[in-house]
């Protein structure tokens, strides 16, 4: 992908993680108290309460992804004008390509088994 | 620290500090939140027990001062980061800029124009908020 393509998806992805991390904030924060929420059921936002249902879980994941690629992006751009040259540029993006999807195959993992499980 | 340099020098700063601090965040809470199902070797639906255990475990080992204080530091530079990521999107598709003019004496960047200014400090306003907010969460000083 052209860079300039790859920076107009990093400006999308980070307004999209406005919303998605939103969420996930008020779900944590702001409409259930913090200790109630940390709980690992037994209360309308504890762990497995979100995870069980589905626009919840779901926006779970779409942040994940959202993140991954905005926040392993981000770290490309970085490292890479740090310094210059076209083996350690490919090197980089190589590296950041594989942590990211690394994290979301095993993110998404905890999704599906916990939205699962919460539904048993 | 960029002392010799302009508001917009330290609005770049933060954001690539904040951005590497919340993306190694992002990284140990991926990895914190596969506990919820029994953690990393746990690869189909698990004993429901076993599950809870792990979670309760994992709950029982952060909560410590110390991980309490970097969630409210992190609560800062998330929402400057979110925040001044929304006014470098407007800047970069040429909202809310100056007009583009010869550098003249005192050479203040067309980049950061009165409303660019009053939005950097509506972030970090926006971001000693949520510092407060969180340190009140998780130490419970104000109870707000």
């Amino acid at each position: 992908m052209r860079e300039k393509n790859i920076m107009l998806l990093h400006y999308i992805t980070g307004i999209l993680i406005l919303v998605a991390g939103g969420i996930h904030l008020s779900t944590v924060f702001l409409l259930s108290p913090y200790e109630e929420s940390m709980k690992f059921d037994s209360s309308p936002l504890a762990v497995m309460s979100v995870y069980r249902n589905v626009l919840l879980a779901g926006s779970l994941e779409a942040l994940l992804i959202l993140v991954a690629f905005h926040g392993f992006n981000g770290l490309r751009v970085i490292l890479q004008e740090l310094h210059q040259g076209k083996t350690y540029k490919k090197a980089v993006s190589l590296a950041v390509t594989i942590v990211a999807l690394a994290l979301v195959v095993y993110g998404t993992r905890t999704i599906l088994i916990a939205h699962q499980l919460a539904n048993l | 620290m960029p002392f010799r340099y302009g508001l917009e020098r330290w609005s770049y700063t933060l954001q690539r500090v904040s951005g590497v601090a919340i993306t190694l965040f992002f990284v140990a809470h991926i990895v914190q939140t596969g506990n919820v199902v029994g953690g990393a070797s746990v690869w189909s639906i698990p004993p429901y027990e076993l599950a809870k255990k792990v979670w309760t475990e994992t709950e029982a080992f952060l909560a410590n001062p110390l991980f309490d204080l970097g969630l409210s530091v992190l609560g800062f530079l998330i929402f400057f980061h979110a925040f001044n990521g929304v006014r470098l999107v407007l800047a970069h598709f040429g909202i809310i800029l100056k007009k583009p003019s010869r550098p003249e004496y005192p050479y203040r960047p067309g980049s950061m124009s009165q409303a660019q200014r009053a939005l950097f400090w509506v972030t970090i306003v926006l971001a000693v908020a949520a510092l407060v907010y969180a340190l009140d969460v998780f130490f419970e000083v104000l109870r707000l």
